[in-house]
Formats: structure tokens, C-alpha cells, sequence
């Protein structure tokens, strides 16, 4: 099923499909800091008002799980009449990094980048972040917005094991990592402030500073 | 509070409740057993009626040894029971102190479940006793104790043998969000063949020996949410049905989608099997 929705005055083609009792809506547009908030409170917004039992933002998607007959027959509706009435009310976090030449994968970025220690971490932490993306691991936090001179792909070979609040970059984002676990993004910092799936008020499209510390 | 210590060397076992709901946007799966009829058909032969937890074994054997008295059931696994040596026959058994209970190597279905009136015991966390790793609960192995409510009910025991469903011949499979990247005649042709179950069939994923063979991909895919049920297709071809545990966000084609009620009947195929499936017709589906 395709339709249109007005996303911050812009007209997006939207592709929706439904299947049993889950769904998954489609944006054709490119990821964005917009878009990201528009996602986080529309899922934020279906999930409050009982429509779905999850709903999961994508880049350019939202996931619905647990509707029941009434639910998925409205879907287009509500999404139509959020997307004209919404008004973004994206919540600022601030995270405190240390960043250290010697710790993580930060001297060989350094290397690859061409960069010293200092730029890279001015390079880092003075971004306007968005959190795009929640997933892979509960807590592990993907954010957008970030310096495109940063830009490194995935390593080849995971590491065996990254800290728990280990900072890594990856692509066009950081990550968090909220455990410790096997990981494949360069570790350049890290934050004591991980994502508590307990108590989190994180959301997709939410804000995000970083405030530079030391050790 | 009654125990029951794991004394069996390779055992790996999770309790499951129904699992979590409504946590997938912080990246918490739903978890929950693999086979959500065994569960419920196990808590209900010990009068269980509250979303109490079971202990899933998997496909190694499991000793108990249990200090107190209990009243369990055993689902999937009847066939394979012994007490102190001596073979069970019966689902619902009665377990005196000191009392070893032994299930063997899986022999017909991957997962098998241990009920206890009034469920095993344990932490819950995000209201769910189910056993998730990256939430930092560990599974339970050799030497943990299990705990559970102390039992002091009528020893007369059922004459039922727990039946338990026959797996399906064929399990249907519907058109997935990128259904669209899947030649339509390769995939038909694809899904008539017998398809093997790989041996790392897991809570997470059950992936496939035999791959789709595709001439196409997107160069990038955007992060978007997957689903117990959905199955992904990666770059080399590789296809894999999302468990349970699977992570809630995913970078892969999402081409087909297993009827949810049916999740649970692949479940307990054994790894190295052969599947079957069924493409529902696609111009049936909106």
C-alpha cells in the first residue's frame, strides 16, 4: 500500500506492509536529523496511544508489532494525521566522554584519518547528534550528525571485546556500546552515561552533546 | 524455597515467561520460549496459570539434583526421562528430596520444557523472568541451583502421557517488506525444494544451508526493525528465519515473512533437518 505524508512541509512517498498482526512503514527519503525526529515521536506517539505493543524507528521506517484488527485498519490514518499536526519536541542529553591517545582504537584512527590526537577529538565532540537508530544490542545507541571527515568503514575483523560505554565510529555514526561484547566499530572514547534500558529516556530523534572530560 | 542444582556438565538452559513486550525501541527483543505451545501446554499440566517461568533446555542432557519436594511436568522430551535411573513415562512427575532427574540427548525436538508448580524462581528484569544474555542475565549450566516454591500437594499422579503436536508438513511462508528484490519464478522454485536447517540454529536465528540464488541488491539499507518471523536475505544469498532473541534492528533484505503461529513448529525442528515451505500466494496479501 502506498500514500503520502507531509514530513516538516515536505511531501515523502510512503510504502506500507502489513502482515498478521505486525507492519512496517517505508519513507522514501534520505536519512536525516528531521526525519529521525519525526520517526522517534511518531513511534513514541502510536506506541502511548495503544496501537501497537512495539513500534521500532528505522532511518526511514517505523517496525509495529502486537496490533490487533482495529489498529492495523487506522495506521494510515493516524500516520496521515500526526504527520500534518506534529510539532517536534526532541529531548537534549548530554554525555561526558573522556577521549585518551592511547586508548581503544584511537591511535591507528589517528593514523588512518591523518589527523592528531587533538582535532580528532575536537572533530568528535563538537557535533549536534541525533540518536537515528536504537538496536543491534538493548541500549546500543546509533547516532547521526556526526563530522563527515570522521568517516571510517567498519573493521574487517571485530575485536573480540570493546568496554562497556565504549564510544566507537563506524561509517556516518558513533555508537555506544552499552555492554561488553565482541564489536566491529573503532573505539575512540568513552562514557560512564550508557543507555539504562531500565530507566532510559532516550528516544530516536533525541539530541545528544558531548561534553569532553578527562580520564 | 525448594533447589535444584544443575549437576550435568554441558547443560544450557533459560527459564522463559512469555517474554517482554513493549521494549523493542531501547533494543529489547521479546525473547520467550521457542516453542510457545510446549510452554503453555507444561505450566498447565501442573496447574500453572500466571505466566510462570519454565525452564527451556536445549538439546544436551540435563541433571538435576533436587533438594525438596516437587511436582514438574516435561514436554518435548518424555521419551528420554529417567528418575534415579529409572525411565519416566509420564509428563507430570513427582520429586521427592535427593531425587536426581536425568533428561537425555535430544532425540526428536531441539527444546524441551521443565514446569514447576508455581514457576522457577529467578530475577526478573523488565518484568520478565525470560533469560536474555545482554541483559545480563546468564543462562544456567552446570552447578547453578534453580530455585522454586516449596510443594506440599497430593501425590496421586496423571495417567496422561503429554502428546504433543506433530510437526507440520509444510509451513507457510508470506511476502515480507522486500518481497519486490526477490525474483518471484526463482523463489517459487526455491521454496519447492526440501531446505536443510543449519546446524547453528539458535534462540536468535535459524539460518539455511541452501541459498536463494539473486542477481540483484541495494547498495546500502538503511537500519530498519525486524521481527521474530521475518526472514532476511543477505548480499551472498544466505537466508535466515529471526528468532526470538534476534536483535530488533537489522541491515538486511526482509523478503518473507512466517506465519507467526507457525514460528513455534519450526522451532523444534532439529538443526540438520529438512524444512518445508509454502509461499502464500502473494496476490492474496495487501
Amino acid at each position: 500500500m502506498t500514500f503520502d505524508l507531509q514530513i516538516d512541509q515536505h511531501e515523502v512517498a510512503a510504502t506500507l506492509w502489513i502482515s498478521h498482526n505486525v507492519a512496517q512503514l517505508r519513507l522514501d527519503a534520505e536519512g536525516s536529523r528531521q526525519l529521525s525526529l519525526w520517526l522517534g515521536s511518531c513511534a513514541a506517539k502510536c506506541k502511548d496511544m495503544g496501537l501497537a505493543d512495539d513500534v521500532v524507528a528505522g532511518i526511514t521506517s517505523l517496525t509495529f508489532s502486537g496490533l490487533n484488527e482495529g489498529s492495523k485498519n487506522g495506521i494510515v490514518t493516524n500516520l496521515q494525521r500526526f504527520s500534518l499536526d506534529y510539532v517536534p519536541e526532541p529531548q537534549i542529553h548530554c554525555i561526558r566522554v573522556g577521549y585518551w591517545p592511547d586508548y581503544g582504537d584511537t591511535p591507528w584512527v589517528c593514523d588512518a584519518l591523518g589527523v592528531d590526537f587533538e582535532t580528532l577529538v575536537a572533530l568528535h565532540s563538537k557535533n549536534d547528534y541525533y540518536v537515528a537508530c536504537i538496536g543491534f544490542l538493548p541500549g546500543f545507541v546509533y547516532l547521526g550528525g556526526g563530522n563527515t571527515e570522521l568517516q571510517l568503514p567498519r573493521k574487517n575483523i571485530p575485536s573480540p571485546r570493546v568496554d562497556k560505554g565504549a564510544v566507537a565510529i563506524a561509517d556516518s555514526y558513533t555508537g555506544i556500546y552499552p555492554m561488553v561484547c565482541p564489536g566491529g566499530w573503532h573505539v575512540i572514547g568513552h562514557t560512564k552515561e550508557t543507555v539504562s534500558q531500565i530507566d532510559t529516556q532516550w528516544k530516536v530523534g533525541d539530541l545528544i552533546r558531548i561534553e569532553v572530560i578527562d580520564s | 524455597m525448594g533447589l535444584a542444582q544443575i549437576v550435568s556438565k554441558y547443560s544450557f538452559c533459560t527459564l522463559q515467561d512469555r517474554g517482554r513486550s513493549g521494549y523493542r525501541h531501547l533494543g529489547v527483543p521479546g525473547s520467550g520460549p521457542m516453542d510457545e505451545n510446549a510452554w503453555e501446554f507444561v505450566n498447565q499440566l501442573v496447574g500453572n496459570r500466571h505466566n510462570e517461568a519454565v525452564l527451556e533446555v536445549g538439546m544436551t542432557p540435563l541433571t538435576l539434583r533436587f533438594e525438596g519436594m516437587a511436582k514438574i511436568a516435561i514436554v518435548a522430551g518424555v521419551g528420554e526421562v529417567t528418575i534415579n535411573g529409572k525411565a519416566q513415562n509420564q509428563a507430570v512427575l513427582f520429586i521427592k528430596p535427593n531425587d536426581e532427574l536425568h533428561l537425555g540427548q535430544a532425540g526428536h525436538f531441539p527444546y524441551r520444557y521443565i514446569a514447576i508448580t508455581g514457576g522457577w524462581q529467578g530475577e526478573e528484569v523488565l518484568g520478565s523472568r525470560s533469560t536474555l544474555p545482554s541483559l545480563g542475565m546468564k543462562a544456567w549450566q552446570k552447578d547453578n541451583y534453580l530455585y522454586f516454591l516449596p510443594w506440599l500437594g497430593e501425590q496421586h499422579a496423571l495417567e496422561a502421557v503429554a502428546t504433543y503436536s506433530p510437526l507440520p508438513a509444510v509451513i507457510p511462508v508470506y511476502p515480507g517488506p522486500d518481497f519486490a528484490w526477490a525474483d518471484l519464478g526463482v523463489l517459487q522454485e526455491y521454496l519447492d525444494s526440501p531446505i536443510t536447517l543449519d546446524l547453528q540454529a539458535n534462540r536468535q536465528a535459524y539460518g539455511w544451508v541452501e541459498k536463494l540464488p539473486i542477481s540483484k541488491y541495494p547498495n546500502r539499507f538503511d537500519s530498519v526493525g525486524s521481527l521474530p518471523g521475518m526472514i532476511q536475505l543477505t548480499p551472498s544469498g544466505k537466508m535466515f528465519v529471526l528468532m526470538r532473541d534476534a536483535q530488533t534492528t537489522g541491515g538486511y533484505l526482509q523478503v518473507l515473512y512466517l506465519a507467526p503461529n507457525y514460528l513455534s513448529n519450526l522451532a523444534q525442528h532439529m538443526p540438520g533437518s529438512k524444512l518445508r515451505f509454502r509461499l502464500v500466494a502473494p496476490e492474496k496479501v495487501e
